[in-house]
């Protein structure tokens, strides 16, 4: 007798089948839900998916008036008139379709909050020998101007520059600078209605100031030389200037900050619904 | 053997006794909390006497552009600019969630202002460089004004 233990095994056949079955039938017909599915989700995206219309989104807050006329085939302006005459004034809403180029000035209008801040394309100190050059804090990160408007592509873009500058800059220099910038304006963006605005007058105290003086008489002429340069470029010019002097030809120092060369909130009203009564046709 | 792990037993214990006493130091700290909302607060700055150019108070679009932070790092924020552009005068005060990003974000906001008033208007330059950035609990501020100690004694007076 060896002893050992024989082992048995029982082997219990199970009354169930497989837990789960394969049907040919249900993974055909899964197959079918989930492309209708993926197909309906192409289609959405699909019909939402724009490019311009994603740029234009992140600047246009609200529909512009102009957007009706827009709808049409923009027509190439045989003629311009510089200064631009008045026109049916607009509403706002306009400025949602504007980008605003400069320096503190500029600034200014985004501070008080009277455009998108997205619109406007100005830092304190820029002036016109560095607008090619320097980068400032965009929608689009830290950009030069022109890469900014380049991406936004807005439908008109208003410039005003020289303020600052003025009063060290030759005009003849400025002038070369601000050729060079429209230039790559127009040469990226030909679609965009481009605005020079005249740079603002200053007021008595800051002609006769001890730091820094700026002459109406040097700020007149130089605002003749960029009306020839608009002529000359075909593009538009507005006479902000002229809205916002006295009868002495002087900034009023009611409507001036302290240094004689900025706006108060009011100023900035006055320029904005010169502008809005001022479009080109 | 034993009385080695008893040792570092002991050790061990007392350093996570004196790390728990830090913690709760910490955490009394990070709990300053202002008595009432930060508009209050720059709202009493901003009518206290000190002399003011034209100021803004900022819409939160605003805020969030020129300082670069997004809903989620920010509880509650207050602020007030000078809008000419001719100015630095500003008040900023931000409760923040991610503090880190938001200490980080002003800084940034003031070298910015320094950097474009430094060649352009030295007087406001000056005003910028006598200005710092302090917190207080998960509150970050700043104040760039004619009588920023003023501005700081109200502030500070909140958490009182």
């Amino acid at each position: 007798m060896s002893g050992r233990r024989r082992r048995t095994y029982t082997y219990v056949k199970s009354n169930r089948g497989p837990l789960i079955r394969f049907r040919f039938k249900v993974v055909f017909i899964v197959f079918i839900i989930v492309t209708a599915v993926c197909f309906l989700i192409y289609m959405t995206g699909a019909n939402f998916e724009n490019d311009d219309m994603e740029t234009n989104m992140f600047l246009f807050s609200e529909a512009s008036e102009t957007s009706d006329s827009s709808d049409e085939p923009l027509d190439k302006v045989k003629e311009i008139i510089n200064p631009i005459p008045s026109s049916e004034p607009l509403t706002e809403t306009y400025f949602g379709n504007c980008a605003f180029v400069g320096d503190s000035i500029t600034v200014g209008l985004s501070d008080y909050q009277l455009v998108p801040i997205k619109n406007v394309y100005a830092e304190i100190g820029m002036n016109i020998e560095k607008i090619n050059t320097e980068t400032i804090h965009t929608a689009f990160g830290e950009t030069t101007v022109l890469d900014g408007l380049k991406q936004a592509k807005p439908e008109n873009i208003y410039i005003m520059l020289g303020s600052n500058g003025i009063a060290w800059l030759p005009v003849s220099d400025m002038i070369s600078y601000y050729c060079e910038f429209i230039s790559s304006i127009q040469q990226n963006l030909p679609d965009s209605n481009i605005y020079i605005l005249s740079i603002p007058p200053v007021t008595a105290a800051r002609e006769s100031a001890e730091e820094e003086p700026i002459l109406n008489s040097d700020i007149d002429k130089y605002n003749s030389e960029l009306l020839k340069m608009a002529d000359d470029k075909k593009i538009y010019y507005v006479d902000v200037n002229t809205a916002l002097k006295g009868n002495d030809g002087k900034f009023p120092e009611d409507n001036a900050a302290e240094d004689g060369m900025h706006f108060k909130k009011t100023t900035y009203k006055i320029m904005l619904d010169y502008i809005l009564s001022h479009i080109a046709k | 053997m034993y009385r080695t792990k008893k040792s570092v037993t002991g050790v061990f214990l007392t350093a996570l006794m004196f790390f728990s006493l830090t913690g709760c130091k910490k955490e009394e700290n990070n709990n300053a909390q202002a008595s009432k909302p930060v508009n209050n607060i720059t709202a009493e700055i901003m009518n206290s006497g000190i002399d003011f150019p034209e100021m803004v108070e900022v819409s939160e679009d605003n805020f969030q552009f020129r300082y670069s932070l997004e809903d989620g790092d920010y509880s509650e924020y207050s602020v007030w600019w000078a809008g000419s552009g001719g100015d630095s005068d500003e008040i900023c005060i931000i409760k923040a969630k991610d503090k880190e990003k938001v200490v980080k974000a002003v800084e940034e906001r003031l070298d910015s202002q320094k950097k474009v008033f430094k060649d352009y208007v030295e007087e406001q330059y000056d005003k910028l460089c006598d200005t710092n950035i302090k917190t207080k609990g998960d509150y970050v501020y700043w104040v760039c004004t004619n009588d920023n100690k003023k501005a700081e004694d109200i502030i500070l007076s909140y958490f009182e």
